[in-house]
Order: C-alpha cells, then sequence, then structure tokens
C-alpha cells in the first residue's frame, strides 16, 4: 500500500534537526555548510514552518553567520571552516585570497538564505557588496563563457605575488556553475534597472525577458573588449550553453559529455534567465526545444514505458539518465526544466507526487529512494518538486504556452488535467522554479535588492 | 527437554576434506562459528537475493549483521556455481539462519544451510573436475537452475542474458550531487562512514586479496545506502561489479586503519611542536553545524594554522592527506596541496598514484577527479604515458560502468591532449589511438563482451608495469585467462555517449551516417526496449538531415502493425520486413510508433500527404491511452500540435498558398 499521507510534521522535525547539528559523518562537506542552510531552510519556508520554528533572535543570529561570509574580494564562501577564532591569526588567510575565496554556488544559495530569513532591508543596504558580487561573477568567467566555481584570477591584477595563475584547468567550469552565476546576474541586473521589471508577476517578466537582454547586449557592445577586459559576457556564455544540448536533446556538464536531467535544468534556467539573444527572438530560439521536451518527458518511469521490459513499483518518478534508477531529486530537476521551458508540466504531476510520497522516510525527509536514509539535498528537493506539482495551478493556469514554443496555441483541451488531482491536498507555498526558492521569498529578495540599488544611486548623486 | 525432532540447528555432516584438523578441533570451531555454508543455489542466484534473505537474521542491534558474502565459483570460469559462504558478525545470526532459513526456498530451490568451521581462502572455487561442484558431475539428469553436465555453453549464454537484463548501475552516481554546492552536496552515502573501518576488518586477509579483488562482493561491509538500496532481490548485482581492493603494498591500509584510539593528536607528534593550532571561530555555532570527530578538528586546526604562514612543506602533504583521507571533498585543502606540491617540485608521478589509490575508494568526489586532471595537465605525459591513463580510466569503470566524473575525465582527456598548442607539442594521439578507443567503446555495448582483468600467472610475475591492470580481450591467451572483470552492455547510454563523441562529435572525426544509423538499428534489433539505441538513432538522423521514414522499413516490424501499406510514410522503396523482432519480445515498442508517428507527421508537413495529419495524430492517440500511459499528457501535447498544424496547413491549401512548413 503506497504511502500517501504528506508526513508534514516529520519533515520539519527533519530540517530542525538538520539545522542543529549534523553528524560527524558529513564532515565532508564542511565547505559547504551555507548550502546545507539552504536546503533546510528553503523547506521549512515552503512547509510554512519557519516563523513558527524559530524566534526572531534565533533568525537574526542566523543571518549575522551569512553576513560573515561575505568576503572582501567578492561574493560569499560556503562555510567559516577556514575563520579563526581569534582575529589577529586571520591575517595571511585574509592576505591569501585564493584560500577560502567566494565560492559562486556559495554565493547563489547565501543571498537565498538571507532572503529566506527576512534580513532586514536596511542590512541588505548597508551590508551587501554588489560591487563584490558583479566581481565574482566577472572573475569567475572563463574566455570560453563557462563559469568556475572559484575565480580564476584577482578582480584587479597587482604586481603582488598573489597573481598566480589559476591552478588547474577548471574542470568544475559546468552549467551548474554558469546556472549559479546566471541567478545572481538575473538577481542584480533587475534590480539595478527596475523599470524593466513587471510588477507582481515577476516570473513572467522573464517569459518575455527581453529588456534585460538590452542591457546585456549593452554593457556587452564589444564583444573583443569584454574579452580582454576580463568581464563576463551572457553572449559567450549563451554559445557555451547552447553546445553542451546533445544528440539526446538534454544538456551535459560540459559540451560534448553525456546529457543528465540536472544539467539540463541548470543549462535551461540559465539560458532563460540570460533572455533572449535578440529583441526579435525567444529566449530558447537557441536550442532544439522539442527535443530538450522529449528527453525531459522520457526521464519519467513507469507503465509500458522507454524503458520497457524494466520492472517498476507503479513509477512515476524520475531517472537522471536512460537506464539509471529513481531519484527523488530528479522530480526537481526534470519537472523544473520543463516548466523553465514550457511553462507548463507536460508529465503525470499525479503519479510524481505518488511517487515522491511513496519514498517519504518514516523519520521525515527523503533519501535518493524510498527505504534509502535522508539527507538535506534530497529532502529539500523533494519537497520543491511536491510544491511544484501541488501548485501547478496556480503557477500556470490552462492558458496556452505562448512564449518558449508556439505550439497548442488551440486544441488543448485535454492537455491540462491538472483539476482532478488525486492526491490529497499538502500545503505548500509555491515554488519559483527559476530560482528554486518560494514565490514569497524571491519577491522579498527583490524588493531588498532593488532598495539597494536606490540607496545606491541616491548617494552617487548626492556626492555628485 | 529432549529433543524428539532433530533441532534445526544442527551441524550437518559435511565436512572439509581439504582441511587437516581433528574432529574435536572442528567441534569446537563450529561451535563458535560465525559463517554459513548455503548449498543447492540456483547458478543465477546472486549475492544482491541471497544478502536480502540472510539478513532477515541478522541481527543489528546486538552489532551483528552480515559481514560479507563469498559466491562460489567455477573454478575455471569464474562464475557462480550453486554454493556461497555467508559471513555473519555474530555466532547468534548463523545459527538463526540454520533454525530459519534452512531448507526454504530460493529462485524455486530448496538451499541448505550448514554451519562451517570459516572460510578460508581458495574455498570459494569449485572443486569438480569440471571446475563446478562435484556434486553436479555425477548428476546425469538436466538441471534447468544449475546446468548439467554439457550444457556449459547454455548456461554461459543464459547467464549473458540473465546479467544484461540485470545490469542496473546500483552505484547511482547521481553526479555526486548536482546540487549546488561546487564541491559536492551529500547524497544518501555521505551520512555513512567510515570506510575506513573496513581496511581493518581486511587487514588480516592479505592472502586472500589478490583473489578478492576480483572474485568477491563484499556486500556485508558496503553498508552506506546506495548499496542497500541496490540489495533488492529483484535487481540482480553481477560479479562484475565488485570493487577491485587496493593491492597489498598499498598505504591506505596503513593510514586508514588509525583507529580513534591510536590516533596521535598533533600536539604530540615532535615535528608538529612548533605549530600554534588555530581554532575555528564559532565551530559550532551558526547554520548547520557540523559535530566534528575530535580527529578532523584536530587536524584542521593545525590546517589554519599552516595557511595561516603559508607554509610549503613535507609536513603540509602529510597533513592535506591526513585531511583528504578523511573528507575527500574538501576543495581548500586540495587546493592547498596542489600548491605545495608544485611549489616543492615534488614528483607529481608519485602523487598519481596516490591518486589510482583514491580514485578507487572515491569514485564518486569531484576534488579526486579534479585532482588527477591537475596533474596529468602538468605531467604532461607522452603517448605511452597516456596510454596507462587511458588503461586507468578503463578499469575504474568496469565497478561503475556510468559514473559520470569517470566518463567527464576521460573525455577530457582525449580532448585535452589532442588539442595541445604547438609550443606545448600539439596533439599527442594517433589515428591508431582513436581506433583503439573505438574498439574499447564497441566492446562497452557489446552486451556479450567479457573484459577481463589480469590472469592469476600474470598477477604473480607483476614486475612488468605494463601488464598491471590491462584489460584481456576475450580471445587472447585462452590458456590462462583473467577472472572477467566487467561485461559489455547494450544499454549504457554514457557509453553511447562516448561513441557519439568518438564517431561523431570530436574535432578529425569522419562520420559515417550510413554506419551509425545501422549501427543503432541492428542494437535495436538485439535490444528492442533499449532508449538509448532509439535515441542514437533519432540523434543521428537529425545530426545528418536524414528524413526519419528513411529508417522506417526497419522499424515497422517493431510497430507490429501488419500491413505496411496503409502506412503513408514508407518512401519509394518498398518495405523490407526481414529484419523481423525476436518473437519474444511483446510487440509493438512504443518508440517504434513514436518513430512511425513522427515520419507521418515529417510527410504531413512536407506537404506530401495530407492525410497523415490524421494517422499520425491517431498514433499519438494510441501511445497517450495504451502504450506509454504515463506519458499520456505528452502524447496528447503531440496530438493536439499536429492537428493544429493539420488545421494550418487546410486553410492555407484552400487559399491556394504552399503548404505551411510548421516548424523549424
Amino acid at each position: 500500500m503506497p504511502q500517501l499521507t504528506f508526513k508534514r510534521n516529520a519533515h520539519i522535525s527533519f530540517f530542525k534537526r538538520c539545522l542543529t547539528m549534523l553528524p560527524s559523518a558529513v564532515e565532508g562537506y564542511d565547505g559547504n555548510r551555507i548550502t546545507m542552510a539552504y536546503f533546510c531552510l528553503s523547506a521549512l519556508d515552503l512547509l510554512e514552518a519557519l516563523e513558527t520554528s524559530y524566534t526572531a533572535e534565533k533568525r537574526q543570529e542566523w543571518v549575522r553567520w551569512v553576513w560573515a561570509l561575505q568576503k572582501t574580494e567578492g561574493g560569499f564562501s560556503g562555510s567559516t571552516f577556514m575563520t579563526p577564532a581569534h582575529s589577529h591569526e586571520s591575517e595571511h588567510t585574509q592576505k591569501n585570497p585564493l584560500m577560502n575565496p567566494g565560492h559562486l554556488p556559495s554565493t547563489y544559495t547565501s543571498l537565498l538564505v538571507l532572503g529566506i530569513l527576512r534580513a532586514p532591508v536596511e542590512e541588505w543596504i548597508n551590508k551587501l557588496d554588489v560591487d563584490g558580487l558583479e566581481r565574482l561573477l566577472d572573475t569567475c568567467s572563463d574566455s570560453n563563457g563557462s563559469f568556475s566555481p572559484i575565480p580564476l584570477r584577482l578582480p584587479e591584477p597587482t604586481a603582488s605575488t598573489a597573481t598566480t595563475p589559476p591552478y588547474s584547468p577548471p574542470f568544475q567550469s559546468d552549467a551548474r556553475m554558469a546556472y549559479c552565476a546566471a541567478v545572481i546576474d538575473d538577481m542584480i541586473t533587475h534590480a539595478k534597472y527596475p523599470e524593466f521589471n513587471t510588477p507582481g508577476t515577476a516570473d513572467q517578466g522573464r517569459t518575455t525577458a527581453s529588456p534585460k537582454e538590452i542591457v546585456a547586449l549593452d554593457s556587452d557592445v564589444s564583444e573583443s573588449a569584454a574579452r580582454s577586459s576580463g568581464r563576463r559576457s551572457t553572449k559567450r556564455t549563451r554559445q557555451w550553453l547552447t553546445a553542451c544540448q546533445t544528440w539526446e536533446g538534454g544538456f551535459g556538464q560540459h559540451p560534448g559529455l553525456e546529457a543528465q536531467g540536472g544539467t539540463t535544468y541548470c543549462a535551461i534556467a540559465s539560458l532563460r534567465l540570460m533572455g533572449s539573444p535578440a529583441p526579435t527572438e525567444k529566449w530558447s530560439s537557441c536550442i532544439d526545444v522539442d527535443a530538450a521536451t522529449r528527453y525531459l518527458v522520457s526521464r519519467q518511469l513507469g507503465g509500458l514505458s522507454s524503458e520497457g521490459d524494466e520492472e517498476t513499483d507503479g513509477g512515476g518518478g524520475f531517472q537522471g539518465r536512460p537506464g539509471k534508477l529513481e531519484d527523488v531529486c530528479y522530480s526537481f530537476w526534470c519537472g523544473g526544466a520543463m516548466r523553465v521551458l514550457l511553462d507548463k508540466a507536460i508529465f503525470d504531476t499525479d503519479a510524481n507526487s505518488r511517487a515522491l510520497l511513496d519514498a517519504q522516510s518514516p523519520i521525515g525527509g527523503f533519501g535518493k529512494a524510498k527505504g534509502d536514509r535522508p539527507d538535506p539535498y534530497h529532502a529539500y528537493l523533494a519537497i520543491a518538486a511536491l510544491a511544484m506539482d501541488e501548485n501547478e495551478d496556480a503557477c500556470d493556469p490552462s492558458e496556452p504556452a505562448v512564449e518558449g514554443h508556439g505550439h497548442l496555441s488551440g486544441a488543448n483541451e485535454n492537455t491540462v488535467e491538472t483539476s482532478r488531482r488525486s492526491v490529497p491536498k499538502i500545503g505548500l507555498k509555491a515554488l519559483d522554479p527559476l530560482w528554486n526558492v518560494s514565490m514569497e521569498t524571491r519577491s522579498y529578495i527583490e524588493e531588498c535588492l532593488q532598495a539597494v540599488f536606490q540607496h545606491k544611486y541616491a548617494v552617487s548623486r548626492g556626492t555628485a | 527437554m529432549s529433543h524428539v525432532v532433530e533441532r534445526l540447528d544442527h551441524p550437518s555432516s559435511y565436512k572439509d576434506h581439504h582441511a587437516r584438523e581433528s574432529r574435536e578441533e572442528r567441534e569446537a570451531r563450529l561451535a563458535n562459528s560465525k559463517t554459513l555454508y548455503v548449498g543447492n543455489l540456483s547458478f543465477y542466484t546472486t549475492e544482491a537475493q541471497i544478502y536480502e534473505l540472510f539478513s532477515q537474521c541478522a541481527d543489528p542491534t546486538q552489532g551483528g549483521g552480515i559481514k560479507r558474502i563469498i559466491m562460489g565459483l567455477d573454478r575455471n570460469t569464474k562464475t557462480p556455481c550453486g554454493f556461497a559462504f555467508v559471513e555473519y558478525y555474530l555466532h547468534s545470526e548463523a545459527l538463526a539462519s540454520m533454525r530459519y532459513i534452512s531448507g526454504t526456498k530460493l529462485d524455486e530451490r530448496v538451499i541448505r544451510c550448514d554451519l562451517d568451521p570459516g572460510y578460508i581462502e581458495g574455498r570459494q572455487f569449485g572443486r569438480g573436475k569440471s571446475g563446478g561442484q562435484v556434486r553436479d558431475e555425477y548428476r546425469e539428469e538436466y538441471d534447468g537452475g544449475r546446468g548439467g553436465w554439457g550444457h556449459d555453453v547454455l548456461r554461459r549464454q543464459n547467464q549473458a542474458e540473465k546479467r544484461l537484463q540485470g545490469h542496473y548501475d546500483t552505484y547511482a552516481s547521481e553526479v555526486g550531487g548536482l546540487g549546488m554546492a561546487g564541491a559536492d552536496v551529500p547524497t544518501g552515502e555521505g551520512y555513512e562512514r567510515d570506510n575506513r573501518k573496513r581496511g581493518r576488518e581486511e587487514d588480516d586477509e592479505d592472502d586472500d586479496r589478490i583473489h578478492n579483488k576480483f572474485t568477491f562482493l563484499k556486500l556485508g561491509i558496503q553498508n552506506n545506502s546506495a548499496s542497500d538500496s541496490s540489495l533488492k532481490a529483484d535487481r540482480p548485482v553481477s560479479n562484475s561489479r565488485s570493487i577491485p581492493e587496493a593491492p597489498p603494498e598499498s598505504k591506505i591500509f596503513n593510514i586508514a586503519s588509525m583507529s580513534d584510539e591510536s590516533y596521535i593528536p598533533y600536539g604530540e607528534r615532535p615535528e608538529w611542536r612548533d605549530v600554534e593550532p588555530v581554532l575555528q571561530k564559532d565551530a559550532q555555532d551558526g547554520l548547520v553545524p557540523i559535530a566534528y570527530s575530535a580527529e578532523y578538528a584536530d587536524a584542521m586546526n593545525y590546517f589554519r594554522a599552516i595557511v595561516s604562514k603559508n607554509e610549503r612543506s613535507d609536513r603540509v602533504l602529510d597533513l592535506t592527506e591526513h585531511i583528504i583521507r578523511r573528507n575527500p571533498a574538501h576543495y581548500t585543502v586540495w587546493q592547498y596541496r596542489m600548491e605545495t606540491l608544485l611549489q616543492l617540485h615534488k614528483d607529481l608521478q608519485t602523487e598519481l598514484e596516490l591518486m589510482n589509490e583514491f580514485a578507487e575508494e572515491n569514485l564518486k568526489s569531484y576534488q579526486v577527479w579534479h585532482h588527477r586532471l591537475t596533474l596529468i595537465t602538468h605531467l604532461q605525459p607522452d603517448l605511452q604515458g597516456l596510454r596507462r591513463e587511458i588503461d586507468f580510466i578503463h578499469n575504474s569503470l568496469m565497478p561503475d560502468t556510468k559514473n559520470y566524473h569517470t566518463w567527464a575525465y576521460l573525455n577530457w582527456l582525449y580532448s585535452h591532449f589532442s588539442n595541445l598548442p604547438e609550443s606545448q607539442g600539439g596533439n599527442r594521439f594517433t589515428e591508431e589511438s582513436w581506433a583503439e578507443e573505438i574498439t574499447w567503446c564497441n566492446n562497452m555495448l557489446d552486451s556479450d563482451f567479457k573484459f577481463r582483468g589480469p590472469s592469476a600467472a600474470a598477477l604473480i610475475d607483476e614486475a612488468s608495469p605494463e601488464g598491471q591492470g590491462k584489460i584481456v580481450p576475450l580471445d587472447e591467451n585462452t590458456e590462462e585467462e583473467g577472472p572477467i572483470i566487467g561485461r559489455g552492455d547494450g544499454r549504457n547510454n554514457s557509453a553511447w555517449s562516448w561513441r557519439w563523441h568518438l564517431m561523431i562529435a570530436r574535432n578529425g572525426a569522419k562520420p559515417d551516417p550510413v554506419v551509425e544509423l545501422e549501427y543503432a538499428l541492428s542494437q535495436i534489433r538485439a535490444i528492442p526496449h533499449n532508449a538509448s539505441a532509439w535515441n542514437y538513432l533519432r540523434g543521428a538522423h537529425k545530426h545528418f538531415k536524414i528524413p526519419l521514414s528513411q529508417s522506417l522499413p526497419a522499424i515497422l516490424p517493431f510497430t507490429s502493425i501488419p500491413v505496411p501499406s496503409l502506412v503513408s510514410a514508407i518512401p519509394h522503396n518498398p518495405p523490407q520486413l526481414t529484419t523481423a523482432a525476436n518473437p519474444d519480445t511483446p510487440l509493438p515498442i512504443p518508440f517504434a510508433l513514436e518513430w512511425l508517428a513522427d515520419c507521418e507527421s515529417e510527410q504531413a508537413v512536407a506537404g506530401a500527404n495530407s492525410s497523415s495529419y490524421e494517422r499520425a495524430a491517431g498514433i499519438y492517440q494510441e501511445l497517450a491511452e495504451r502504450w506509454d500511459v504515463m506519458r499520456k499528457t505528452y502524447w496528447r501535447y503531440r496530438q493536439s500540435d499536429i492537428l493544429r498544424q493539420g488545421s494550418a496547413a487546410g486553410v492555407e491549401a484552400v487559399n491556394g498558398n504552399q503548404p505551411a512548413v510548421a516548424s523549424a
């Protein structure tokens, strides 16, 4: 008998346990504590349990901890594991910015955590180094358009000994990093040029995201100038991501590598965040949308399916690649990618929700699959996937997919079947599939960042 | 009370005739034995099924569990031959299994368990003349579960099929946490620790190790959740998945066996006396604090100290090795180690050898592969060195044939060293190198192919480094074949991607569309439900801009549509139904129906036949309602899309315009 009751309290307890203390078995993630925190806090946000679980003081204490991760060179690092207890000891580690530098994924999750914890807007104004964010994006960008997780060079090369060349080839400059960079860039750009925002419908603003693109092209006037100045370039990144699409229709981690559900999400979301290559084109005009759609829907397992003779227990969940087993995290990666690509979920959301509910750990949280030990990564992505499935109507009323595809402008009575859900109501907040955080939190972050730039401009006008 | 019936846990009269010991000694050993002999197994029963069954008598609350399972192997073929040893941690568990499992059925056979005085090296092999068990040689009738004398060929074939079906990638290396972290994000297995323990437990088994290297699957010690999920009886695990153990001289067992008790804090080590440890600020505050072990916290206090001094020395290398052994995801520590190696001009070849050992333990760590890649970049190996590296990578894939990191590294290796600037010597690879790689890739995709490790003889006189880890094709040295360490798999999507790269995408490839289409079709004929083969065929058609209808004659037999003349999409050439599907395959194959529908769409859009719109829409509907119900939303989406295109085209045709080409 499949489990269909959403174990809300058990999940809340699971994430609270993780926030209190992780066992020494996860020492391996010592460098990425902020990302663990993001998984737990964003889950509690979607569960509407953050305010009820923690006092305002506790949340403020955490906010202080996150601000302390900000680096003078730009961006945020992933944890305090290199922070000495006494400030005089930190002399050298501060002098050597290549040790524990700003880290692209940690910067992305730090900003989201500050939003989830509702860090006061004054703190965003006073503490956030937006120029540092820009610096981080620029110094992490590689000449081929990809992004490295940590800076490849110092922001302003000086004669000092610290100007060592990148110590290794940027093997980790993959689609995940491009995605983190694209979200940070999206946050900054929309706050910087608020006139391009469509108030209230932030996500739909992205659908027709040409205004931002004009900005990007403007700042990108001279391609060679950008290259030599070490600035990032939307154009190059778009080309690089486009080259990640494979014969299967999905996207690989690098150009030439096997497609995979997670990198497919990262690539598609990045492309959409970066907007159209030209005002008259759709954001998705550079990729094969039909092939990507086919790849994503084929990852759902079950029935008389693509796996044919493979036995599945009801199925409904997603695999990451053909021939692999079901893993709850791909319900987010594949389901999220489809929503970003088409603005609707053209897969069996009911079967997916049922598979996810059945995979719940008895002690709360989710592991990779039913029966596996829960961990924050799988637990959060499963909850995020459930939130998207549940709010499918709210996210996307049965209107045709205007952008992105051009298909389905009529004769689609059968296509949207979300009204007859056989899964009981779960009660999760709506999720923004682009930033991967609740819609509410996204709006809060946008407000704060706009305030940051308004303040910045006011100051610069005042001093001018 | 005396026993009216024979006690269920009474040991049988079987005894190991090769053992030289008295009856008393034997009984004393049996009285405490934790090992069971399990007999009358089907040759097709897998370790995973045995694990599943016997773990029912495991008692983890008392510190018990299955320590390991040793499959009885045919001495010659190294395939299961009907018996196994199950070793528990507790005597009571072995007794419980005697009581409750012996005499029950596994794979439709009544299995039999005996207490065993304990496994010793060599007993895993059958003692019959044929290499299998003696009892099979006295049996004259054919036994469906165990084959028979003279049925060897059949058995091998069945086994190959069985393994093919069961070829799941249970390591499920989902890109080590495609999460947002630059380093890895925990996957399920992150919580389980201490792989080190297993090193300790095996220390007393050095003698076994050469054989262990390829023949044993030590399930009992793989207690992480990734393996747990694989240990279901319906997901057979093949021998080929066993992880090659590190060789006996390997350093890992020395370091790894450094238990908490024997750990010497850095403060008590004379060579570190001059260093003042630097504690971490608010280590236990903030978000998601980690309950650091004393050993890790201690080492990190000294790491912060040396970083604050920017010290580069041998002891830095020791310290960083210590930390990354505990925590292979620690990118800052890896980076500091690499810089130190370079600044001290250390022999990077030695470091690479250390990494060989790391790779076996940490196939899913980004950092281990990243470090390796950096080393190779600096080492700049010649073609001979690259060959060794490629052999190593090929071997690393054997236990985990879809590991994304390993494939990414292989791809990088070829791309990097074939695109070196002229100043660094230019392209290192020859046409012959590429041809060799293509052969290897074809073997990876050949479900009948067996990869073999070095033969026993080769292992003994292993003086030549070239012989080490070299994969010997099956048909070479038939006299002394090495054990099977892996098998080809037509469903390995990673290998398909590599084929695409080698044959079509790489610089310098000379793709032949006919070869690629025919290759994919031949794989479809072998395994009609193979998603990868269908996707490859589709991808090749698109890449070479060949209409889908060109492959339709070969695909029709899989659609179960009896009269091809009903199909408008077949172009000029008459259908060739010679390539009929295996009669055992249930038809239709949804992929084939999709192909047919897409052909109709293709024809419709090209304006050849307006009824094609309806045919295509009809097949999409069939798929939605009957053949691929899970994707019904998608098929209806396709259906309404083609109908919309049809009505648009119809309107324009009335107006006398050109038929619309609806989608680019």
